[in-house]
This record gives structure tokens, C-alpha cells and sequence, in this order.
């Protein structure tokens, strides 16, 4: 592979972190009928009206999402990459870490939204099972977030130590607010336990807050990461022997 | 007094060199958004505490003031540790600089400590998260202060640790770091307190 071809997929990769964010707020935030969540307290006939008035948003928005969350797959895998050309050698354990993070993530995404593709694909079930599966699918966010947690702190602590490059990848306080992102995931596992107020899934803390510092951050660390980018373009690291 | 005040008027008007922020930037970043989360829950408190305040006034005398009070204590003690601490490392005593995170870090440990006794006395008298809001809000909120409390001593002992072994002038940047961190634990609890314990 030549030198300018590399370079386009590893920018595609970077853009594909941006396009999953944007995809999100299209198909999973707004047609998904996420804004807000449905309120965990309803009755279980709320749950199954819910899916009935808005049947082709929501089966169109989560099908279409389950597809654009795999874009998360290649920004993870250049920022792996990335991460390994500074925790050099044959032991790169945050570079791991951080890619594993990563592909789970899209996991735990993935299957919270296939509770709800498989809660729309028969809305006139009973409205308990409809209830059950609602409740499922924000659960499985809620409460399996560990693998996002640490996918950013492994990025956030290998960016930290970084000594090689001339440059960091991120400024200090980039770092430091993707390792702020990472934490306000965990009171999202009050959500399990509270069904009302600001700690329930539809609440500040259990769903705002937490989601919002997710899809900031990913903004945040894919700016940095152009912009990295670009510069070893420009220096011309492309040219270095990989060495390991 | 009039002095001192002049030159701090002076060191305000042309900053000297060594004035900097202390520690990393990150740091304040980090401590700036987890402040704002803590506000979030404090403002939520405060409104949903206003169409009940019969019960939140109740659940407020079932909570053991002397706990609440020992805790602010151990928490303002613990920060006067950290200041002491860095102005000793600032003058190269670094021996007394890690005996004085050694002392921050054992109040730290209290605070723990009497915080699982006040949750026992709690749990024991059939009070849980789920009794009513006002006790969701007091377990919540002081149990993440609490985790805060947990890395932060995490952070004194390795603060201890690393003081320890510093020869000659130390890079003042981790043990500020560290210590802006601790402040914002105990400035927290400053908040809690009041907001718990203390508002009729």
C-alpha cells in the first residue's frame, strides 16, 4: 500500500468517529424518540403506546444505528495504532486495553438497541414484555459502561506519559476530561436500582450528563487526533521504519 | 496588616514569575466539570426538596449530626496537612512533606472509617436509599463524595510514597496536582454538609 493511500484510511478512520456521533443523534437520539428516554416509573401500557406512535422512527432509527455504531470500530482502530507508536515495544497493555474498550462498547450499544429493534418488531405483544425489553435495552447502557470507562482511560493515560511525540496528541486537559467523561458513567449504575428522580435512566445523572460527556468527548479526542494527524503528515513520520 | 495587604496588591498588580498554576491544567479542568456534576445534584436536591419539605426536614433529624460534624473536621484537618505538606516540599524538607501527606492520608482513612459507621447506624435502623427521596439524595451524594474520598487517599499515599524518595528540590506539579484534588474533596464535603446536615 503506497504512502497517500495509508494516509486516506487513516483519516477516513479518524472522520468515522464524527459520522458515529452524528449518525447517534440522528437515528438514536431523534427518530429513536430518545429525547427524552421514556420515563422508567410509566405504566407498562405507556411502553407499548410509546412504540406504537412513533413504530417507523423508531424501528428505522435503531436498525439504521445498529449499522453507523460500527463506524466507532475504525476510530477505535486508529487510535490503537496511534496509542502504539508511543507505548512502544512488544507489550502495548493500554493500546489493548483501549481497542478492546472500543469493540465492546459498540457491543454493549449494540445489543441495548436490539432490545428495542426486537420490543418494535412486535408492539402488540403483551405490554409487560414490551415494558421488560424497554427496560432491558437502557440497563444493558447503563449499567455494562466498565469497557467505555476503561477504553478512555487507557487512552487518556497513555496520551499523559506520551515521550515521544514532539507535540502531544491531546493538550493536558483533554486528557484529563476524557478521564472525567469515563467516570461520569458511574452513577448511570444507580439506574438499575432508582426508577425516578435525577439518578433514573431518563434523569441529570442517569442519562444527560453521562451521555452527553461521551459523544463530547469523542469530539474533543477526534479534533486532537486530526490535527496529530496532520502534523506527522506534514514531519513526515509516514516515512519512519515502524519500529517495535 | 497594611503592609501585607500593599503587597498583595503589588504581587496581584505585576505577578512575579513564580506565580503559576499549581499542578497541571488538567487538573482544574477535571475538577471544574466534577464540581458541576456536584452542583447539578445539589441544585436537584434543593428543588425536589422544596415540594416536600416536611419530609426532608423529618428525614434530616433521623441523620447523626456528630458524624457529620466529626467528618467536616477530619476533612479540614486533612486539606491543613496538604497545604503543610507542599510547603515543605516547596522548601525541600521532603521527609516532613511525606510525614505530613502520612498525616492527611490518616485522616482520609477516618473519614472512611466513620463514614461505614454512620452507614451501619443508618442501614441498622431500617434506613436505605430507597426509605425516601431525601435519604436517596444523603446516600447518593455521600457515597460518590465518598469514592472521591477513597482515590483521593489512594492519591496522598502515593504522594507519600513518592515524597519519600525525593532528593534535593522536588517538581512541585504532581503534589500540587494532587493536593487541588484533595481541596476539591473537602470543599465538596464543605458543600454536603450544610446542604444535609445542617439547612431547616
Amino acid at each position: 500500500m503506497d504512502e497517500s493511500t495509508k494516509i486516506l484510511y487513516q483519516k477516513l478512520s479518524l472522520y468515522s468517529g464524527p459520522f458515529f456521533v452524528i449518525t447517534f443523534i440522528i437515528f438514536w437520539v431523534w427518530m429513536g424518540d430518545n429525547m427524552p428516554p421514556p420515563h422508567p416509573d410509566w405504566p407498562a401500557q405507556a411502553f407499548t403506546d410509546r412504540y406504537l406512535e412513533h413504530l417507523t422512527g423508531i424501528r428505522i432509527g435503531f436498525l439504521v444505528a445498529l449499522i453507523t455504531i460500527c463506524f466507532y470500530l475504525p476510530w477505535t482502530g486508529y487510535v490503537t495504532a496511534r496509542m502504539m507508536r508511543i507505548e512502544t515495544g512488544h507489550y502495548p497493555v493500554l493500546s489493548y486495553l483501549q481497542l478492546l474498550g472500543g469493540c465492546l462498547t459498540v457491543m454493549v450499544v449494540s445489543i441495548s438497541m436490539w432490545c428495542w429493534v426486537v420490543a418494535a418488531q412486535r408492539p402488540e405483544r403483551s405490554s409487560e414484555i414490551t415494558q421488560l425489553l424497554t427496560d432491558a435495552g437502557w440497563l444493558m447502557n447503563d449499567t455494562a459502561y466498565m469497557c467505555t470507562t476503561l477504553q478512555m482511560f487507557a487512552m487518556a493515560l497513555c496520551f499523559l506519559a506520551d515521550k515521544k511525540s514532539k507535540v502531544p496528541v491531546m493538550p493536558n486537559w483533554a486528557s484529563y476530561l476524557t478521564i472525567f467523561c469515563g467516570a461520569t458513567f458511574f452513577p448511570a449504575s444507580l439506574t438499575a436500582v432508582l426508577r425516578d428522580g435525577p439518578f433514573a435512566y431518563d434523569g441529570l445523572i442517569g442519562f444527560w450528563i453521562p451521555y452527553a460527556a461521551w459523544l463530547i468527548w469523542m469530539f474533543v479526542a477526534t479534533y486532537y487526533l486530526l490535527a496529530d494527524l496532520k502534523r506527522r503528515v506534514r514531519d513526515g513520520e509516514q516515512s519512519e521504519p515502524a519500529t517495535n | 496588616m497594611s503592609s501585607e495587604s500593599t503587597g498583595l496588591a503589588e504581587s496581584i498588580a505585576s505577578p512575579s514569575p513564580d506565580r503559576h498554576l499549581p499542578g497541571v491544567e488538567g487538573v482544574w479542568v477535571f475538577v471544574f466539570a466534577d464540581m458541576v456534576v456536584f452542583a447539578v445534584m445539589f441544585g436537584s436536591f434543593m428543588a425536589d426538596r422544596q415540594s416536600s419539605l416536611l419530609l426532608y426536614e423529618q428525614s434530616r433529624q433521623a441523620l447523626n449530626l456528630d458524624f457529620g460534624g466529626i467528618n467536616t473536621l477530619i476533612l479540614l484537618t486533612s486539606s491543613l496537612f496538604v497545604v503543610l505538606a507542599i510547603d515543605a516540599l516547596k522548601r525541600a524538607h521532603s521527609t516532613r512533606g511525606a510525614m505530613f501527606f502520612a498525616l492527611a492520608l490518616t485522616c482520609g482513612v477516618a473519614f472512611i472509617i466513620s463514614k461505614f459507621f454512620e452507614y451501619k447506624e443508618k442501614l441498622e435502623a431500617g434506613i436505605s436509599m430507597l426509605s425516601n427521596d431525601f435519604f436517596m439524595y444523603y446516600y447518593i451524594m455521600t457515597g460518590l463524595h465518598l469514592i472521591h474520598v477513597i482515590v483521593g487517599s489512594v492519591v496522598l499515599a502515593v504522594l507519600m510514597v513518592k515524597a519519600k524518595k525525593e532528593r534535593g528540590q522536588a517538581d512541585l506539579s504532581p503534589y500540587e496536582s494532587g493536593a487541588t484534588y484533595w481541596h476539591m474533596v473537602d470543599l465538596l464535603w464543605i458543600c454536603l454538609f450544610p446542604l444535609l446536615y445542617l439547612i431547616r
